[in-house]
């Protein structure tokens, strides 16, 4: 499974609680992916538009829909216009359960929309949730 | 109408009505009367004699008569004669004059008779039936015109009185209205105004109503202009609101009517009425900006509960999340008071989000949902479903009728039976198999849907209590819950246009009621058909 190596999560999370918490249940799960953690969608475009070419892109984007500065939103209309981000799942991650934002989420190309967990035990369940999109990103990447 | 105009004058002679028509019988000769007199005794009439024209003319001056007989040939005032002076006097001048003449006497004398306003001749000797006859003609004919001359009479005399008696009534009725009564030239002068106008426009008592244009008590004299199109073409406007100037340049709300009349002859005016409803006006505007004022705190404090609850998630989510992973992960370095306390943060960080949540549904109740056609028992269906797990646990029965479709939101119809279910479960009794029965009844504007259970019930003076936001009878350890659950059905059932109420007994179970009405009845709410 040496493949699993390359590429990586990209989390955009303002919140370092937040973020730090995704990477311990990530770690306790013990999923063989590495996280790249961004505090806003200024820094996530970034990793995008000019990869570390030791890591390339990433496999999945999980994103912060409320944010200082660009929100979520504002970032998935960004990503829809960047050729490096096409086939990327993006992945919202957000304390609304609002229908409208799920709405428009969708509508902006975000992949599926997930509300933040409230416990520990919420956060090990969000990894199991993911885990089949990295991988199948991993597939259709690798073909 | 003209008040100096007085009633025709009276005749001669006051002609009673019951009197008996009377007749003139003029002859020189007192056999001759006697004999005339004896004739016409059968007919309804007094028979009144003279002796001369001269004697004749006096008593034509004193009655009224119905016809005059006249000998012809009297000696000083022949009949002829006396026939010309009897038809100068305006009393008599159409009273019927009969000649009696001698048979021998030429058509001369007819000639001269007739040009002289004889209505008839008639020859001696005279024949009793044919006089008798003639005579009757004429009593009959100035009895019937007698009484119409009186019907007449009376219908004037009655026509006048009830006008005097309407226009008292009108006179008094326009000077205690509040209403201002007017009348105006289309271009706007006015020519007559009851004490209630000039008591709303501030106009005094002695002023000269004609000197005002009625233009100028509007605030903006374009919208008489305008009104006045709109009479001009509809004929008549009805309550008007507008906004009117007194003379002293106080602006007042009115209600305005106004009728366009022609008369013919006397032109076009404008008849109209005008109320002042400044207070009314100033009491509605105070209502409206009342209530807006209370819709606005009301959406304003939602609003805040729907952000504060929502920025509270946030930081709520960080103690509720680290210390459940500190417990998971670090149990083991803590002594067992450690273990306690930490227990004691990670059960309160979960209360405090159900609390939040709830409040959160409580404040979204009613946003941004539309009503529609709902069938209950799919909601039943998936709220039965939601509560599966504590329906097992306790061994619940859940009975229920077949549900209507009715007109409402599905999500909140969920929470309503969820709500009431979930409470009809948790509130159960020891001793017995918990049993929840919903039925529905169609009433003539709602369906009355009914939830009861067999538990603890409540006592009486708390059932409007349980309603409120935050209300608990009892502690987190009895029985959990945040005490939000029936605000929110009641909000959710309040939003359809319905309500809820409670019967219920300590240890008899409760039965909450709720109607829906069969109608959409809240404005506002949009009624949208889904499959």
């Amino acid at each position: 499974m040496s493949a699993l190596k390359s590429g990586f999560i990209l989390l955009v999370e303002d919140n370092a609680g937040d973020r730090m918490l995704f990477g311990e249940a990530l770690e306790f799960v013990r999923c063989d992916i590495a996280l790249h953690v961004a505090a806003s969608a200024e820094e996530a475009l970034r990793v995008i538009r000019e990869p570390d070419p030791s890591k390339g892109l990433p496999r999945l984007i999980v994103l912060d829909l409320h944010m200082p500065g660009k929100d979520g939103k504002a970032m998935l209309s960004e990503l829809a216009r960047l050729p490096q981000a096409t086939g990327i799942p993006v992945m919202m991650l957000t304390s609304s359960n609002r229908p409208r934002d799920q709405e428009e989420c969708l509508a902006l190309g975000a992949f599926g929309f997930r509300v933040k967990p409230n416990d520990w035990v919420g956060y090990q369940e969000l990894i199991a949730y993911l885990q089949p999109f990295w991988q199948g990103a991993q597939r259709v990447g690798g073909a | 109408m003209d008040p100096d105009e007085k009633p025709p004058e009276p005749h001669v002679e006051a002609a009673g009505d019951d009197a008996q028509a009377k007749v003139l019988l003029v002859d020189d000769r007192e056999d001759k009367l006697l004999a005339i007199g004896l004739v016409l005794e059968p007919l309804r009439a007094t028979v009144i004699t003279a002796r001369s024209g001269k004697e004749a003319l006096r008593l034509v001056l004193q009655h009224e008569f119905a016809v005059i007989l006249l000998d012809v040939s009297m000696p000083i005032m022949d009949g002829f004669e006396a026939a010309a002076l009897i038809r100068q006097r305006k009393s008599s001048e159409r009273t019927p004059i009969i000649f009696i003449t001698a048979m021998s006497a030429t058509d001369t004398h007819a000639t001269r008779g007739y040009s002289l306003g004889a209505v008839d001749y008639i020859y001696a000797p005279v024949l009793p039936d044919v006089l008798r006859a003639k005579v009757g003609v004429f009593i009959d004919l100035f009895e019937r015109s007698r009484e119409i001359r009186r019907q007449a009479d009376w219908l004037r005399q009655e026509a006048e009185r009830r006008a005097l008696n309407l226009e008292t009534r009108l006179d008094g009725l326009l000077n205690r209205l509040n209403v201002g009564v007017f009348r105006s030239t289309v271009e706007g002068q006015l020519i007559n105004a009851n004490p209630a106008f000039r008591r709303i426009f501030g106009i005094a008592a002695s002023a000269d109503i004609t000197g005002i244009n009625i233009a100028n008590l509007y605030q903006q004299t374009e919208e008489r202009s305008a009104l006045i199109q709109r009479l001009e073409r509809e004929g008549r406007i009805q309550d008007h609101h507008v906004r009117q100037r007194r003379v002293d340049g106080a602006v007042i709300w009115a209600s305005l009517s106004k009728t366009l009349v022609s008369e013919t002859g006397s032109g076009r005016w404008i008849d109209g009425l005008v109320e002042d409803i400044t207070t009314r006006k100033e009491a509605e505007a105070a209502l409206i900006a009342k209530s807006e004022e209370l819709a606005r705190s009301n959406a304003e404090l939602e609003e805040f509960a729907y952000i504060a609850s929502h920025d509270l998630q946030e930081p709520l989510r960080m103690v509720a999340s680290y210390s459940s992973l500190v417990a998971d992960r670090y149990t083991a370095v803590l002594d067992d008071k450690g273990r306690v306390f930490l227990g004691h943060l990670v059960e309160g960080a979960k209360r405090m989000q159900n609390l939040v949540r709830d409040i959160l549904a409580y404040s979204k109740v009613g946003k941004s949902s539309a009503l529609q056609e709902v069938d209950c028992e799919l909601v039943i269906e998936k709220v039965l479903y939601n509560l599966q797990q504590m329906i097992e646990d306790c061994g619940a029965e859940i009975r229920h009728v077949r549900l209507p479709t009715v007109i409402g939101d599905p999500v909140l119809l969920g929470q309503i039976f969820q709500n009431l279910i979930g409470n009809a479960l948790k509130f159960r009794t020891k001793h017995a198999r918990p049993v929840v029965d919903i039925t529905v009844a169609q009433g003539e504007r709602e369906w009355r849907f009914s939830v009861s259970d067999n538990g603890i019930g409540i006592a009486p003076e708390y059932h409007e209590r349980i309603f409120r936001v935050f209300q608990r009878l009892h502690t987190a350890s009895e029985y959990a819950g945040t005490g939000i659950g029936l605000a929110i059905c009641r909000k959710a059932i309040e939003h359809h246009g319905g309500t809820i109420t409670l019967e219920s007994e300590v240890g008899k179970g409760a039965t909450f009621i709720f109607a829906i009405p069969l109608a959409a009845m809240r404005a506002g709410a949009p009624v949208t058909t889904s499959v």
